[in-house]
Order: structure tokens, then C-alpha cells, then sequence
């Protein structure tokens, strides 16, 4: 009695090549982290600010009057000091620790996960090898990481645009605004994206891994706030998250200005954002190494 | 130059003071060669270094003449086995399949099909959109096989890929892997810590046993040892009153032991294992008793082995 079909039959098709395995990689990685209701609660309530700021605009132009939402949304300035302004509240008004949970939650079982479960012996199964596979994990991590920086940022732009008639923006004047918000987002994916990926490959357990990322993210502005008492100088701000981002933002945005009631730029940051940059970027690359090397050490039972 | 299936060079490999691989050097033809050791000799090791899963800590192994480590030209050709019980347990075995068969190369459109086609191949189709949580140890052995050779890879290593299988299935798995190896000209690696098993895979074996390669050739040899030491083998069954009283008729069941504590389980001890084997599926069909799950404590392999390296 035969229990099964033992005819074998040759797989005839082509085999594709090394960037579709990663890319595999990252979305099967993607929807293993991504799925379940508690990842949309998290979503929503990383993305408050965001949707706080949407939806007054949006209330603004459909129930006021023309000529007072055009004052209200004056108040925002010009759309990049409105996009700026939004980025900005995000990264220095200790809304950090918004997104930086929802980054550090969703993506720290990612390798920890997979050596928890011994996973990595499947993955490693596969004609791929230790770089591939960081590499596919990284394009996971960034994807998600997105989810709270460049959707939300490039929602709220598209938004502002289609209410042209109350906020009288032009979607060919203020492309750039768009660019500088896609890069604002990209420095933000790239460091916190990588940060957390290098602690995922530390451990197997990722709820350990998540808190590690938290307080190594948070720890430094502490730091920074408790020595800038003693210390007067601004250097120290290099050590704080906080303030390269939003340095590197504003940078990126070309460094706007908008006058505060005190007369001074409200936005102007005290740290070179091209320093920040640099730093922020090496930090990530270094991050993205550090992981390749951890997975290369790692045995394989 | 002739390429051999495997050529391995003082292959060392330590875990911290622990030496899993001890100076292997061996040149290994192309077909299908049983890798056969106890638990614990270093099967898993080897072949986990052999599929570039692990490095060694020093030494050389090629593949068909290729280095491993790190070389997708190689690696592109293969399809592993592993020995781990634990996958993607919130996947169903199709989604499994299919995700794996893309992480080899094979396109979207096409991974679908393809997963279709080597989970009925190992008759996990009734099966294969329930979780793998679900699954049985047998079913996680196919639906390993299954992924291991979605994508037609020319060589395959078998990582104990017959163990917790049902009779029948593992009849069935026997007779593919015969036939990958025969009618499509694939060279195997399978390693089992169980000749039997080995033997009807094989005749073509390598020797492992404390990290090290201790004999290579036919199997006849080691065969006529084996059989001067007695077999225990455990079966899963709910049926286990009705299945002693079968065997009972048989001379070469020497002792039958109910499991106190698992009252699923039964071990028979037999001096005549090949017809043990023979006759278990046989007897599974006629009296209609579901056998889930048949594992070899096989203890006399050890002292085969112990007996083996005496003086070496």
C-alpha cells in the first residue's frame, strides 16, 4: 500500500539570485512582526502626535470659515516650517519615547526571535549566507521603522497638499519639502533602525533586547541634561539623541527659521547637523557590522 | 581529477573544550552514503559543517570540490535537512514551504506550486494549512524533507531524517529518498544513528563515532556485528495491548515492556531487527493499529562502536 506520491518531479524553473532571497527574507520577517491587534494599538498610539496634528488641520478646513483657517493654519508658517514643526515635536519634546517603543518593541525579536527558536539553523538551511540574512532583517527592521517616520510625515504632506484651498501649498513648489522629509526619515530609520537590530542579535530574548535599545537611546540625553548643569558647553549635545536628530533634521530642511515670541530662531540648534549626520550614519554602519560579526559568531546547535 | 562527494582534511572542530570533531580526513564517493554514528559522535556536527551551517575550527571539507564556507555557487545546490524539531511554528506547512522555496531562489509566482508539489510528494497535503504547531514529530520530519527539496537541489544532507516517523511513512521516505538518489542521480548524505535504517537507504557508510571517522565502505561488516546484539524498539501507539499480543507470535520479539508512566508507549526488544522492521508495517495495515511514531533506542550500535575502536 503506497501512503503517498513518491513520483518526483524536477523543479524546471529558474532560480533568482541573491536580492530576492533577501528580500524574502525581509518580508517574511516583516509580517512575522507586523501581525496581531496589539501591533495596530501600538501603531496608534506611537503615531498620537501625528494624527493629533492631522486631524486639527483637517477639522480646521472643513468646519471653520475660509478666512480663519487660513489664519489658523498661517499660525504653522510655510509647509516646511509646518513639516519641520511636526518632525521637531516628535524628536525634542520627549515624544521621542514614542516612537522610539513602537521601534524598539516591534523589531527587537527580530534575530532574537529566530535564535530563540533556533530559526537561524532554517535560514542557514537555505543557499544563503550570514550577510544576506542581516541584510534582509535590516530591510525588515527599516520597513517597520517606517511605519512611525516617513508614512506618517509623507501622510501629513500629502494631506496639506490636498487641502490646497484652505493652505494654499502647490505640490511642484514644495517638492523639496517632500525630499527633506523622506531624508529627515531615512536618518531616523537608518540609526534607531540599526541601533535596535544590533541589540535583537545580542540576546534570545527579545523583551530584554527592546529594553536594552530603550535605555541606551535614552540613557546618553540624561546624561546630557544632568553634566550641561555643571558643564557650559555645547559639544556635550553630540552625546544626546535628541539633539542630533533634530540638528540633523533641521539641517536637512535647509535650516528654517521661525522667530519666537523672545525674537530668536525658534528652531536653531546649538550642534552642526553635518556632525550629526556623520555621527548618526556611522552609528548605524557600525551597528550593521557589529550585527554581521555577532552573526557570523554564532554557532548553530 | 576525480571531485569526490566529500573530501574533508584533518576537519577539527571544538565547542569551547569540548572536541565534536576529531582530525576527520575521509574522501567520500558520489551516491548516497549513510552517515552512521550514536548520539553524540558527531554526525550533526559534520554535516552542519558540511551545509556551511558552522566553520571549522581548523582543517579543509570540499563538496563536489568546492570549498563550502561562505559560497553560494555551491550552496545554491544544496538542500539540508536539519536535525532541530522546532520551525515556524505559527506558519501552516504550505506557508512554510512556500517561504523557504523563495529563501532558495525560486520566484513567487512559481513557490507556490513548487511547495504544492514536494509536500504531496511527502503526503503531507491533508495537512499542510494547519499550523505546524500542530504537527506531529513524523510530520515535521516530512515537512522538513519537503522543504529540503523544493528547489531540486543535486546534493542533499539528511540530518536523521527517518527519526519519530511512523512505519509506514518511514517506508515511503525510504523508497524517495532510494529513488533520488538512484533515478535522479542526486548525491545524499543521511545520517542516522540507526544501521537498519541506514541499510536500506545504503550499503555505501561512514563511521563516526567521538568525533571521529573510524571506517568507511560497505555495510556487510558492521552488519554481522550488529546482529550479535539485541534491539529495543519504542512505538507510540493507542493500541498497544492489541499490538503486544500481535508480536507475541513472533520468536524474534525476545521481550515486550509497557511504558508505566506513557500509556502510549511500548518498547519490544528483538534479536532479529531487519525482520522487525519488515514485518511492523505489515502487521500496522492488517490489524488496522495506528502506529504514530517508532524510534530505535538501538543501545547495541555503542557497543558495536566501542568494539570498533578497541585499540585504536
Amino acid at each position: 500500500m503506497s501512503v503517498f506520491d513518491k513520483s518526483y518531479r524536477r523543479y524546471k524553473g529558474e532560480l533568482k539570485g541573491r536580492w530576492f532571497k533577501i528580500w524574502s527574507i525581509a518580508t517574511t520577517t516583516f509580517r512575522v512582526q507586523f501581525s496581531g491587534k496589539k501591533i495596530i494599538f501600538l501603531l496608534i498610539l506611537c503615531n498620537l502626535p501625528m494624527i493629533a496634528f492631522t486631524l486639527m488641520i483637517v477639522f480646521t478646513a472643513i468646519f471653520f470659515p475660509q478666512d480663519l483657517t487660513e489664519m489658523l493654519l498661517g499660525m504653522f508658517g510655510t509647509l516646511d516650517i509646518a513639516m519641520y514643526t511636526v518632525i521637531n515635536f516628535t524628536f525634542n519634546a520627549g515624544l521621542i519615547f514614542l516612537p522610539i517603543v513602537f521601534i524598539s518593541a516591534l523589531n527587537s525579536g527580530t534575530i532574537a526571535n529566530d535564535k530563540k527558536h533556533n530559526s537561524l539553523a532554517l535560514y542557514m538551511a537555505k543557499p544563503i549566507d550570514r550577510i544576506d540574512y542581516v541584510l534582509g532583517k535590516t530591510i525588515s527592521v527599516y520597513m517597520i521603522s517606517s511605519f512611525v517616520t516617513l508614512i506618517p510625515w509623507l501622510m501629513f504632506l500629502v494631506l496639506y497638499t490636498l487641502l490646497a484651498g484652505s493652505t494654499q501649498i502647490q505640490f511642484l513648489d514644495t517638492l523639496w519639502v517632500y525630499l527633506s522629509t523622506t531624508g529627515s526619515a531615512l536618518v531616523v530609520i537608518l540609526f534607531l533602525g540599526s541601533i535596535v537590530l544590533l541589540f535583537s542579535s545580542f540576546s534570545n530574548q527579545s523583551v530584554l533586547a527592546g529594553i536594552l535599545t530603550i535605555m541606551i537611546l535614552f540613557l546618553p540625553d540624561i546624561l546630557v541634561t544632568t553634566i550641561s548643569d555643571v558643564l557650559d558647553v555645547s559639544w556635550i549635545n553630540y552625546l544626546s539623541i535628541s539633539s542630533l536628530l533634530t540638528s540633523a533634521i533641521y539641517l536637512v530642511f535647509g535650516k528654517p527659521e521661525f522667530e519666537s515670541l523672545f525674537g530668536s530662531n525658534f528652531f536653531e540648534s546649538d550642534i552642526s547637523g553635518g556632525i550629526s549626520i556623520v555621527i548618526l550614519l556611522a552609528v548605524a554602519v557600525i551597528c550593521i557590522l557589529f550585527t554581521i560579526n555577532n552573526l557570523y559568531k554564532e554557532e548553530i546547535d | 581529477m576525480k571531485s569526490y562527494f566529500i573530501e574533508t582534511y584533518d576537519l577539527n572542530k571544538w565547542y569551547k573544550e569540548v572536541m565534536a570533531l576529531n582530525k576527520v580526513t575521509v574522501k567520500i564517493d558520489r551516491g548516497v552514503v549513510g552517515l552512521l554514528g550514536p548520539n553524540g559522535a558527531g554526525k550533526s556536527t559534520f554535516l552542519n559543517i558540511a551545509t556551511s551551517q558552522i566553520r571549522q575550527s581548523s582543517g579543509e571539507i570540499y563538496i563536489e570540490g568546492h570549498e563550502v564556507w561562505n559560497n553560494p555557487t555551491i550552496l545554491k545546490r544544496f538542500g539540508f535537512c536539519p536535525e532541530q524539531e522546532k520551525l515556524f511554528e505559527w506558519m501552516t506547512g504550505r506557508k512554510f514551504i512556500r517561504d523557504l522555496a523563495k529563501l532558495s531562489g525560486i520566484s513567487r509566482e512559481e513557490a507556490e506550486k513548487a511547495a504544492l508539489t514536494a509536500i504531496d510528494l511527502v503526503g503531507m497535503k491533508d495537512s499542510m494549512d494547519r499550523a505546524i504547531s500542530g504537527y506531529s514529530k513524523g510530520m515535521r520530519q516530512r515537512i522538513k524533507i519537503a522543504q529540503a527539496i523544493v528547489h531540486d537541489p543535486d546534493i542533499l544532507f539528511l540530518d536523521e531524517p527517518l527519526q519519530s516517523t511512523d512505519p509506514l511513512v518511514r517506508r515511503e521516505l525510504v523508497i524517495l529518498i532510494q529513488s533520488l538518489g538512484r533515478d535522479f542521480g542526486k548525491d545524499i548524505l543521511i545520517s542516522s544513528h540507526i544501521l537498519h535504517e541506514v541499510e536500506r537507504v545504503t550499503s555505501n557508510i561512514l563511521l563516526i563515532f567521538a568525533g571521529r571517522a573510524i571506517a568507511k565502505g560497505d555495510i556487510s561488516e558492521i552488519r554481522e556485528l550488529m546482529d550479535k546484539y539485541p534491539h529495543t524498539i519504542r512505538i507510540r501507539t493507542p493500541e498497544r495491548k492489541k499490538l503486544a499480543i500481535e508480536l507475541l507470535d513472533y520468536d524474534f520479539v525476545q521481550n515486550i515492556e509497557m511504558d508505566v508512566l506513557n500509556k502510549e508507549y511500548i518498547s519490544i526488544r528483538t534479536a532479529e531487527p531487519d525482520a522487525f522492521y519488515c514485518l511492523i508495517p505489515e502487521i500496522a495495515i492488517e490489524s488496522k493499529i495506528e502506529i504514530s511514531e517508532m524510534t530505535s533506542l538501538d543501545a547495541g550500535l555503542e557497543a558495536v562502536f566501542e568494539y570498533l575502536t578497541k585499540g585504536m
